[in-house]
């Protein structure tokens, strides 16, 4: 039996194979998209369990709502805005359980980081305090940080995925860069 | 890399497009951690294919009858259990007569008003 080599296929090609029941080529999308839903949902919700479980879901949607894929956008950019809206619910789920327990302060949390003096352990320290520090956004700042600095997507991509006007990212983009710039303040 | 280098530069790539040596850096030094676990995938590929997800809820009328079947099966498994307890404690025994509501009576009632 001949081996299909997937690696090839463009991203349409692929739609409409699995579209035709082949999952390999699912598969490939898999392989191709992996690392940057996982860039999205781990800068949105931090290095935990459930934001496995959104890759997982956010592949799954995309899958089920292939049908309704048209290929006007980058299938890339149909997946981002997937995973940035799974990410969103699986921030307003677990806000809405935290706050039955407790409330917490967050520029007491992010100011306690001190950073290590070795090398090694020093850049460790400065991306945890960074990611904190995204973490700590409100999750309509946190989306445009994480789709125009952690991916490097233009405004007007940021706003295509988004589907908001460039404006309204330009604005957020500001109000994020001053948050940043006061939770930020203490590393030198 | 400075703190003080790493910082500026991720502030500025929020409002200016930075070349392509800055975004390496600023992925090196920021962003690398941020991967799925091994298997990520066949786990995902598993649960597509197993769990029956299916495109565009091609057959989820199939799967809409499944779940109204479960919600009327055991409710009627419930109402028969509970049937046959109370023919048990109100006639002693069971048989397909007690079971169908019908007694030895209703036989002769049903002969003679055949035979008229």
């Amino acid at each position: 039996m001949v081996k299909y080599d997937y690696t090839n296929s463009d991203d349409q090609d692929l739609v409409l194979q699995t579209l035709d029941g082949d999952n390999r080529a699912f598969n490939e999308i898999i392989r191709r998209y992996k690392n940057m839903v996982a860039r999205t949902v781990k800068s949105m919700l931090g290095d935990v369990q459930q934001a496995e479980d959104v890759g997982q879901d956010t592949f799954i949607r995309l899958y089920k709502n292939l049908k309704d894929f048209r290929g006007d956008a980058k299938l890339s950019t149909y997946l981002q805005r997937i995973a940035i809206n799974q990410s969103l619910n699986e921030i307003r789920r677990s806000r809405r359980f935290l706050s039955l327990f407790y409330r917490s302060d967050d520029k007491e949390d992010i100011r306690e980081t001190e950073l290590s003096s070795g090398e090694e352990e020093r850049a460790k320290d400065i991306k945890d305090y960074v990611n904190m520090a995204i973490s700590k956004l409100d999750p309509d700042f946190r989306t445009v940080v994480v789709l125009r600095a952690i991916h490097g997507y233009s405004t007007k991509e940021t706003a295509e995925i988004l589907e908001l006007p460039v404006g309204t990212v330009l604005s957020r983009l500001s109000r994020a860069k001053d948050h940043l710039k006061e939770l930020l303040k203490d590393l030198e | 890399m400075e703190p003080e280098k790493i910082k500026d530069l991720f502030l500025r790539s929020l409002s200016s497009d930075i070349d392509g040596n800055e975004r390496e850096v600023l992925e090196r030094e920021l962003f690398t951690d941020h991967r799925f676990s091994e298997g990520f995938g066949e786990k995902l590929m598993k649960k597509i294919t197993s769990a029956k997800v299916l495109i565009n809820g091609k057959h989820d009328l199939a799967r809409s009858f499944d779940s109204i079947f479960m919600r009327v099966a055991i409710p009627a498994a419930a109402a028969v259990v509970i049937l046959v307890i109370s023919i048990l404690l109100s006639q002693g025994s069971l048989s397909y007569d007690t079971l169908l509501g019908i007694d030895n009576e209703v036989d002769g009632v049903l002969i003679s008003l055949l035979a008229e």
